[in-house]
């Protein structure tokens, strides 16, 4: 646990480190921030999912999960009011309060998912990348066979061998998930590997470890960054389906896949029960997605040098 | 290869006692959860049952269901066409309107219409689909009641394909191929809508890297007529193109999984969720294995049709 | 308009709109194509004479647009030529040899195609078989061996030279009046560059078209050459014939490009380096554009020269040269 936050910690900094030195430009940087809404509003979409994930259950009007058994029979799915912005379910639990519970199940599922798989993306990567040959073999025909399957229909079938619940989605996803860092790690690597100043680098006799963890990590990391964010918004994504089909988070949890299949079954009279939680869904993948789309735009050279070009016409 | 070993580390990854279960749960004899074990090869090692179940996927014996009490492959050939044909329509869909989109926004580049592309990409790719379904029908069947929200239909008289709009189209029988599309209608939009912007949006960027190479500028600098210069367009953007329709159609099976649920569409998605629940191990590494063949399958299509196109490439 | 001259270019200006500013990548170029002759335009990397030559039929992309100018071809303005009877001039009267063959061609079609292609897009009655046998012979004219067996290779399977030879090809296959080549041989071997060369003067003596070819090799320039037009920083410096440029060069920006390499025609003591770098395109000098690098820049400087003729056929823009 702890090697897992400290190799959390250290992919931060380094991926920190990198950004600053590959946008050189920070003004620049800022003029594609300014030039597009979108990418803001993904920031700030994000940042807030990430505050209400933390702080949701304290600042939540209603209990999220205690029922109040006086009042359930006056309090039983109502539809949304100035009380009750999302409506009530059928236990008269406050839906609205409900929702932001279940920002912080989404926060944690995607962290820990992330946080298994991007450390092992990482170092079989950059080993494969790195070392070739029967190791390269070996690392990469492993994860061919994991990628020979579409990823969520794998994740169900591990899910549901592993068992309903949250900690065997969480799991399922990452047994699933890391595969394609380490083809994005090694694709990267084996590009960096071959510029010049990896080469002086090893002319001069830096040792190999010190090539791998200070040149090639932190250059390969770029591409990385960007494919982690739109992944949070995947992975958020991927579980809530897992929870729908009954699979992941079990009642009383209030995770947002799971609260739209429960309004399922009150619908469609009482649609605020499902489509609520839904639109929890899509909101905070859409800040993940654009926030990333923005990041590949701010990191990918080819498209600065068409922003700089881009005339008054 | 690898895949049915995957297939089977998956249902071995925890230790449980599945023949327990099967043989009828708590209550259950002890001499019946032996006869399941004993037919499930579970008293064997696991290498013995690995090698065991290797031999079996080949030679056609996927098991039997331990839920529907028949082999897994009848099961399978069962429920197979009504998603098949649910993936091929979406997948037609996401093509027939992702590709003319992306053609827009590139022409168009930096317009609203670009814009609007980007915007329903991202949508696309972050909407559930699950939740999306039953968005859909609360508009088109219980608010405006214009088409069914349900099932695959009445099956056409004759069957052929086992896909009901294929069958319909081939016996003539219009009646029923109104019925087919309509029940199609909400699944296959739903599905086709996650990957539309995705698809229109690779087109859109790989028609403009096309647009800028040199070898385009050359088709102007020679005169070429819009017929002529547009075929070099088209042919170099396909290669990408291909790729990611070949991807999308991975996203489509999987999403299919999720959203038969929801429409009570009978296909392995309605399939394996039922086997998920009664814990059917057999069933769920069948319709796994199925669905990762056929992905596998349409991904090497994708690799001859690669070969095809592009000289460059040999198998 | 003088009775030879094919084309002629007046006060053409090229810009570029980009965030930074206008890049004036041309800005005043004036200059004439004579039938049959081969005229070099010599420049640094920058000066804008790629930008130049595509203009010429209209060929800039945005960011860039042409601001000014008039382009007579034969008489006839192609800069206000609807864009249908243009594309009937391009690759027809005007044909283009790009710089690298390998990305000139399309790597999905056979070599012969592009060439049967080129003729079939000019042609209305023409079958494709009948273009391709027409490819073929092309192919033996520019000197490609075993042509019928080239002409079905993919753009991989050549050479760079071959590849080279195939993009003139396409040049050459509606025998055009005017083929401009811009630096047609840069991405080549050097082996293989005389070779080229050789070929597309060769070309010229057979099909009695002009040539403009773009270059910042002066070693070709003497090769080749009729005539020269010098150009820096977006407008023509200097025109002359060739051996009057290399044996009696006015601007000083000319006698600065001669004394940086081996001249040919005339011995020097040893190479010199032009003083200063190029200018930013963007915020140019006042006056001569030369001026801030030149030895012998005086107060005249400071306003802009015109392109004037000094003596036949030898045009300068250059104060020391006044009347």
């Amino acid at each position: 646990m702890m090697l897992k936050k400290i190799n959390g910690a250290l992919l931060k900094s380094n991926a920190l480190r990198s950004v600053g030195s590959l946008v050189h430009d920070w003004g620049l940087a800022f003029e594609v921030v300014k030039r597009s809404p979108l990418t803001t509003a993904g920031l700030i979409i994000v940042a807030a999912f990430t505050v209400l994930g933390i702080i949701g259950p304290y600042i939540a009007p209603y209990n999220p999960i205690e029922i109040d058994f006086s009042t359930v029979a006056l309090k039983r799915l109502q539809p949304p009011s100035l009380q009750h912005p999302f409506g009530t379910d059928e236990y008269g639990r406050d839906l609205f309060s409900r929702v932001l519970a279940g920002a912080r199940v989404s926060l944690m599922v995607s962290l820990v998912v992330m946080s298994i798989t991007v450390p092992i993306g990482l170092v079989l990567g950059l080993i494969a990348g790195y070392y070739g040959g029967v190791i390269d073999e070996i690392i990469m025909r492993v994860t061919d066979v994991f990628l020979s399957f579409p990823g969520l229909v794998l994740a169900i079938a591990f899910s549901a061998t592993l068992g309903a619940g949250l900690f065997s989605a969480m799991l399922a996803l990452s047994i699933v998930w890391w595969p394609s860092y380490v083809r994005v790690v090694r694709a990267q690597v084996l590009v960096v590997r071959e510029q010049l100043f990896i080469e002086a680098a090893k002319a001069m006799g830096v040792s190999t470890r010190r090539i791998l963890f200070k040149h090639i990590l932190p250059n390969s990391i770029t591409p990385l960054l960007v494919l982690v964010t739109l992944d949070f918004g995947s992975v958020i994504l991927a579980s809530s389906a897992l929870s729908f089909i009954g699979l992941g988070a079990q009642p009383p949890t209030p995770e947002w896949g799971r609260l739209v299949a429960d309004g399922r079954r009150w619908f469609p009279e009482k649609w605020w029960y499902s489509f609520f939680p839904g639109l929890a869904i899509l909101i905070t993948v859409l800040g993940f997605n654009v926030l990333g789309d923005g990041l590949r735009d701010i990191l990918d050279p080819r498209f600065r040098r068409r922003l700089e070009f881009r005339g008054v016409e | 290869m690898g895949v049915i070993v995957l297939t089977f580390v998956v249902s071995h990854v925890i230790p449980a006692d599945p023949a327990r279960l099967w043989a009828g749960g708590v209550k259950a004899r002890p001499e019946v959860i032996e006869l399941m074990r004993e037919k499930y090869h579970l008293n064997l090692p696991i290498h013995e049952q690995l090698a065991l179940y290797i031999r079996d996927v080949f030679m056609g014996n996927w098991r039997d269901s331990p839920m529907t009490r028949r082999p897994v492959l009848v099961d399978l050939a069962e429920y197979f066409p009504a998603t098949a044909e649910l993936a091929i329509v979406a997948g037609l869909i996401q093509v027939a309107l992702g590709v003319p989109l992306g053609l827009l926004a590139a022409l168009k580049r930096d317009t609203l219409l670009d814009h609007l592309v980007r915007v329903l990409a991202l949508i696309g790719v972050s909407a559930p689909a699950f939740w999306l379904a039953i968005t859909l029908q609360w508009v088109f069947y219980y608010s405006l009641g214009l088409l069914p929200a349900t099932g695959r239909g009445i099956p056409p008289p004759q069957t052929y394909t086992g896909l009901y709009v294929l069958d319909s189209l081939l016996a003539g029988n219009w009646n029923a191929l109104t019925i087919s599309l309509r029940h199609m209608a909400l699944p296959s939009l739903t599905l086709a809508f996650t990957g539309l912007g995705v698809i229109a949006r690779v087109v859109r960027n790989t028609t403009l890297d096309v647009l800028s190479s040199e070898f385009m500028d050359f088709a102007e600098a020679r005169g070429l007529n819009s017929f002529k210069f547009y075929r070099h367009l088209i042919k170099n953007s396909s290669i990408p193109i291909i790729t990611i329709a070949g991807l999308q159609f991975g996203m489509l099976l999987s999403g299919a999984i999720v959203i038969e649920t929801v429409f009570s569409w009978p296909g392995i998605g309605l399939y394996t969720v039922s086997a998920i629940n009664s814990l059917d191990y057999p069933a769920i590494m069948g319709s796994t294995l199925l669905i990762s063949l056929v992905f596998i399958a349409v991904n090497f299509a994708v690799d001859i049709a690669y070969a095809i196109i592009d000289p460059r490439v040999r198998l | 308009m003088h009775s030879s001259t094919l084309l002629e270019v007046k006060d053409l200006r090229v810009y570029f709109y980009t965030y930074a500013g206008v890049v004036k990548a041309v800005d005043g170029v004036s200059l004439s194509v004579h039938r049959g002759e081969i005229l070099c335009i010599v420049g640094e990397t920058g000066c804008g004479k790629s930008v130049m030559s595509r203009a010429l039929t209209r060929m800039v992309k945005p960011p860039g647009r042409i601001v000014s100018g008039e382009v007579l071809f034969e008489g006839v303005d192609l800069l206000k030529l609807p864009e249908k009877e243009l594309r009937k001039i391009r690759g027809r009267e005007i044909s283009y040899v790009y710089q690298d063959p390998g990305n000139a061609l399309d790597p999905l079609y056979t070599a012969g195609f592009h060439v049967a292609e080129t003729i079939l897009a000019h042609s209305s009655s023409a079958k494709f078989n009948e273009a391709w046998g027409k490819a073929v012979g092309i192919f033996r004219e520019v000197l490609i061996p075993d042509p019928e067996a080239k002409a079905k290779s993919y753009p991989h399977e050549l050479s760079g030279g071959m590849k080279q030879r195939v993009v003139i090809a396409t040049a050459v296959a509606n025998t055009p009046k005017l083929i401009i080549a811009d630096e047609p041989t840069t991405a080549l071997d050097v082996t293989i560059q005389a070779q080229v060369m050789e070929l597309i003067r060769g070309l010229r003596d057979k099909y009695s078209s002009s040539v403009m070819l773009i270059t910042h090799n002066l070693g070709v320039v003497a090769e080749v050459c009729d005539r020269v037009a010098v150009m820096y920083a977006g407008k023509v410096v200097e025109e002359a014939f060739v051996e009057e440029l290399f044996t009696n060069p006015l601007h000083p920006y000319t006698q600065g490009l001669l004394e940086a390499v081996p001249n040919p025609l005339k011995k020097i003591e040893r190479l010199r380096s032009i003083h200063g770098s190029v200018p930013n395109m963007i915020d140019l000098p006042e006056g001569c554009r030369f001026s801030p690098r030149c030895p012998h820049a005086f107060q005249f400087c400071n306003k802009e020269p015109e392109l004037v003729e000094r003596s036949k056929g030898h045009l300068v823009s250059c104060w020391l040269y006044r009347r």
